[in-house]
């Protein structure tokens, strides 16, 4: 178990810089998620701490030593890789205890700790198995039992459950947070999957075009998101925007444009063109005689039995809503009104896309 | 049903068709009428003429020109086989590194194989002439004494074997790089988080991974070996002293030399026997260490 700090990391191709320099400290025993859209850099940063790329800049250190051009086999970690990348032509067993023979280690110390990860991950009658004679699921069992025996300082996992089936992946998940609590390791872990961040991590990096776009907790990062960027990829379904005018008028914050009027209350001075970012689950139906309200036209219902998504246009923007429980729901081409009503309204600048402020709306 | 079964078949006879007839006509019929031919008396226009039973395969068996001949044919297998093998594998592993202009090399490597016998020869006869020949002057920088290559019965079939060495590590080189390149980068990866140093990577990932592609340029190789006949037929017509005279070529002495068909189509069929068997010993052996994905 160990610390890691990056110091000023950066990386480039062909002089093309894929990741800014960043620093960056992940704390010991943390399950540290990278999160971020395909190409955002997360996995060559998860890379360079492996060791199977080069750093183009600055340090990496693991618990006070510096490894940056350390080979991967002498940093002490164990890598679960997208695919697995297990020896199709070793059993589960020789999987397993191949990095232990490379060590040196004796016959039964090897024995003894495959056998102990085995029952951890619940595949005592996998081990003479051969990895195409197993399912995608078991598959990744061993992988992760591969890194597990190896009793690594850091555990390192790139998208691991990106190949498996949904049902299969939130049970995973689950295994992963019980594992994380019973190794008490660290773990840094590569997703492009905001629910697998927001689930799974301790903390969670997101990540957007080489550069860090927030760290945080999960719900730091759901509540105060630092851009729109963040806003728009934290939550599931995401972050809304509306475009418009900010202004101050006798201490209520006004939000216009075209096709609507809001009331906002909150403290803040920032005038001006902003981004409205509205969460569908933090809108509700308005009634008759509310106030303060947004009118729309229906796109498309999303049922799905416990909630219903509900798409919306306001003028060219589209907006969303996630009713709890639907009995009736609205009907595409149908006009319906919501209602931000006292919760959250993020505002961020419109040009540069930077947070300004956590209004509520009026009402 | 029973005529959706039918159609299909008799389609599949047709799209197969050219290839029945070209292998009936070169590889069946022959095959089937040195059979005949080698059972039979032949007269000099090479038509059968008569039962002569187990006649020349007697005959053969009790020659030592034969024994001399299969055993050449052996030792030249042993001579070719494995230094290919290794020498293409050394050249694949090369290529297969990713390097800037290293399409050069892989293009360089394959050159071999768009060289024809005759053309193949010529140059190793002259690289092996022992007065003006390049070999042997660097021997003699070394100093070591000079080489008779092709002349010396010591030396012939080795020789030959350089040639055919150098002959097939274009193509076995292909199949190799072929091969490295389909094993999955990240195997490599895993293995060098696990610790594995490059060596133990070859021995550990590489060479189980490439057991497929080794067995079957293996198999490549030992059919090859047993019928080389076009650097022999130019180069040292199976001499000095029968030195070189491997199966394939005593099979091509007796029947168009001595024109004794009957004996030649018996010593085809021994070697076809021969390399069936060996083969076939060799899948049963080999197979189960061999691993596919």
């Amino acid at each position: 178990m160990a610390g890691i700090r990056f110091e000023q990391v950066s990386k480039d191709y062909a002089g093309h810089k894929v990741i800014e320099p960043f620093s960056l400290e992940i704390k010991d025993g943390e399950f540290f998620v990278l999160v971020g859209p395909s190409g955002c850099g997360k996995t060559t940063m998860l890379r360079m701490l492996a060791g199977l790329e080069e750093t183009s800049g600055g340090s990496i250190w693991m618990d006070g030593a510096d490894i940056t051009h350390l080979e991967p086999k002498d940093r002490d970690i164990a890598m679960v890789f997208q695919n697995y990348a297990l020896y199709p032509h070793m059993n589960v067993y020789n999987n397993m205890a191949y990095a232990l023979k490379l060590r040196g280690y004796s016959k039964e110390r090897i024995q003894d700790a495959v056998e102990k990860a085995a029952v951890m991950l619940d595949m005592e009658k996998l081990l003479k198995r051969y990895p195409r004679e197993l399912s995608g699921g078991q598959q990744q069992r061993v992988a992760l039992g591969r890194a597990i025996v190896r009793q690594p300082k850091v555990f390192l996992m790139d998208e691991p459950l990106s190949n498996l089936d949904a049902r299969l992946r939130v049970q995973m998940r689950a295994e992963l947070i019980r594992l994380h609590a019973e190794l008490k390791a660290t773990i840094v872990y590569v997703t492009h999957d905001q629910v697998e961040a927001m689930t799974m991590g301790s903390r969670i990096m997101l990540m957007h075009n080489g550069a860090i776009q927030q760290v945080g907790a999960p719900m730091e990062l759901y509540g105060e998101p630092a851009n729109r960027f963040v806003g728009g990829f934290i939550g599931s379904p995401p972050m809304q925007f509306l475009q418009g005018s900010l202004s101050w008028e006798d201490g209520r914050g006004v939000f216009r444009n075209e096709t609507i009027k809001l009331f906002l209350a909150g403290d803040c001075s920032f005038q001006g063109e902003v981004c409205l970012g509205l969460r569908p689950e933090h809108l509700s139906l308005a009634k008759e005689g509310d106030a303060n309200t947004i009118q729309g036209t229906v796109e498309i219902v999303e049922n799905i039995g416990s909630e219903a998504i509900v798409h919306f246009s306001v003028g060219e923007a589209p907006l969303a809503i996630k009713i709890p429980t639907p009995r009736s729901l609205p009907k595409n081409g149908e006009s319906i009104s919501v209602m931000p009503g006292n919760l959250p309204v993020h505002v961020f600048n419109l040009e540069t896309g930077r947070y300004i402020a956590k209004l509520r709306s009026e009402g | 049903m029973q005529k959706k079964r039918v159609f299909p078949l008799g389609q599949g006879v047709l799209y197969l068709l050219p290839s029945l007839l070209l292998f009936g006509m070169f590889v069946f019929y022959p095959l089937l009428d040195s059979v005949k031919l080698s059972l039979s008396y032949v007269d000099l226009m090479g038509e059968a003429a008569g039962y002569a039973g187990w006649q020349y395969y007697r005959e053969m068996l009790s020659s030592a020109q034969f024994w001399h001949s299969l055993g050449a044919t052996l030792l030249f297998a042993v001579y070719t086989v494995f230094p290919g093998m290794f020498l293409s594998l050394v050249l694949a592993c090369l290529a297969n590194w990713k390097l800037r202009g290293i399409g050069i090399f892989r293009t360089l490597f394959a050159f071999p194989l768009s060289i024809a016998v005759a053309g193949a020869s010529m140059i190793f006869m002259m690289l092996f002439n022992p007065s003006t020949g390049v070999l042997d002057y660097f021997l003699q920088l070394f100093p070591l004494p000079a080489v008779f290559w092709l002349s010396d019965p010591n030396w012939a079939l080795f020789s030959i074997a350089i040639i055919a060495i150098w002959r097939s590590l274009g193509f076995n080189t292909i199949v190799l790089l072929s091969g490295l390149q389909s094993i999955p980068e990240p195997l490599y990866e895993s293995a060098h988080v696990d610790g594995a140093s490059p060596w133990r990577i070859f021995k550990d990932i590489t060479l189980p991974m490439l057991s497929p592609t080794l067995f079957f340029v293996f198999i490549v190789s030992v059919i090859n070996a047993l019928q080389t006949f076009g650097e022999i037929n130019i180069l040292t017509q199976g001499g000095p002293v029968d030195a070189t005279n491997v199966m394939v070529y005593a099979i091509y002495r007796d029947a168009f030399f001595n024109q004794n068909y009957s004996y030649a189509s018996a010593e085809s069929i021994v070697l076809f026997l021969l390399i069936l068997g060996l083969t076939t010993l060799e899948f049963w052996a080999m197979e189960r260490k061999v691993f596919y994905r």
